[in-house]
C-alpha cells in the first residue's frame, strides 16, 4: 500500500501549510462543494469537509496525495 | 510593532502569513490587515488559537486585527493544539488472563471510549487486534461509532494478510509498519489497553 501523507484527520489549514501545493486542488473543489473550502471549513478536517460537502473522500485524498507528487 | 498587509490575498493565505509571522516573534504585537470577512474571522480565530488576544478594527472595507502574542509561559495549556491520543491494540483480548473476560473486557473499553475525553486521534489493530477489525468481529458497531467520531481505524496489513483477513476488513483502512509506527513515534500520549 502506498503511504499515505495526508490523512483525514488533517485540518485544511495543517495540509496547505504542510504541502502548499495542494491548495490548488482545494480551489478545484471549491465548486463541488458551492463554497470556499479554505474559506469556510480551514479548521475543519479532511474527513469532515468530504463529509460535510458531499465530496468522494478517496477521490478527494487521492488528489491531495497527487498534488504533492507532481 | 510588526505590520502586514494581507489585502488582496485569497484565503488562505492570509492566515499562512499570520501564522508565519506568529512564528518568527517570541511575543508583542503584530497588525493583520484584511479585506474581507472571512479572512478576518480565519486570521482572528487562528490566532487565539495560538493564545493570541485579537482586537479587530473595521476602517471602511479594510479589518485592521490587533494581535498580541503572548510569551510562552503565559500561555494556558488548554489553547495548546490538542493532544494526539493513539489507542494501540495489539490482541483481541484486553489484558492476560482468561480468553472469555478478555474478550468481554475488550467489548466494553472500546465502547467506553465513545463516552471519554479525549476522543483517539487513532485507534491501530495490529496482530490478533485485527480480528476485531474484521467481519465476525463483535466491536464493530464501537468502531463505527468512533469512526464517525473521526477516530481513525488502521489495521497492520501484514497481520490481515497473516490471518488470512484481508477480504474481511470491515472498518478502518489497511495500513503498513511505516504508518503505525510514525504514528506511534508522533503520539503525545499512548494508551495500550
Amino acid at each position: 500500500m502506498k503511504d499515505r501523507r495526508i490523512t483525514p484527520n488533517m485540518t485544511v489549514l495543517e495540509v496547505i501549510d504542510r504541502y502548499r501545493t495542494t491548495e490548488s486542488v482545494f480551489k478545484k473543489y471549491d465548486e463541488q462543494a458551492g463554497v470556499c473550502i479554505c474559506c469556510q471549513a480551514l479548521f475543519e478536517t479532511i474527513g469532515d469537509v468530504a463529509t460535510k460537502y458531499r465530496l468522494n473522500l478517496d477521490q478527494f485524498l487521492l488528489d491531495l496525495e497527487d498534488a504533492i507528487s507532481l | 510593532m510588526k505590520e502586514i498587509d494581507c489585502r488582496g490575498l485569497a484565503c488562505p493565505q492570509p492566515v499562512i502569513t499570520t501564522k508565519k509571522s506568529l512564528e518568527e516573534m517570541e511575543q508583542g504585537e503584530l497588525m493583520v490587515i484584511v479585506d474581507n470577512p472571512s479572512a478576518r474571522d480565519n486570521v482572528g480565530r487562528f490566532a487565539q488559537s495560538q493564545g493570541a488576544t485579537v482586537n479587530v478594527e473595521q476602517k471602511g472595507n479594510d479589518f485592521f486585527l490587533h494581535i498580541q502574542k503572548k510569551g510562552a509561559c503565559d500561555l494556558p495549556g488548554a489553547i495548546q493544539k490538542p493532544e494526539k491520543v493513539v489507542v494501540y491494540i495489539g490482541s483481541n483480548l484486553f489484558g492476560v488472563g482468561e480468553e472469555a473476560l478478555g474478550a468481554i473486557l475488550m467489548r466494553s473499553f472500546l465502547k467506553t471510549l465513545l463516552d471519554l475525553k479525549p476522543i483517539p486521534s487513532k485507534l491501530i489493530f495490529a496482530n490478533s487486534g485485527v480480528r476485531l477489525t474484521t467481519e465476525g468481529s463483535e466491536v464493530l458497531e464501537s468502531l463505527r461509532a468512533l469512526s464517525e467520531k473521526g477516530v481513525e481505524i488502521l489495521s497492520c496489513g501484514t497481520c490481515l494478510d497473516f490471518y488470512g483477513l484481508k477480504e474481511k476488513l470491515r472498518i478502518g483502512i489497511i495500513s503498513n509498519m511505516y504508518d503505525i509506527a510514525q504514528s506511534l513515534l508522533e503520539a503525545d500520549r499512548l494508551v495500550k489497553p
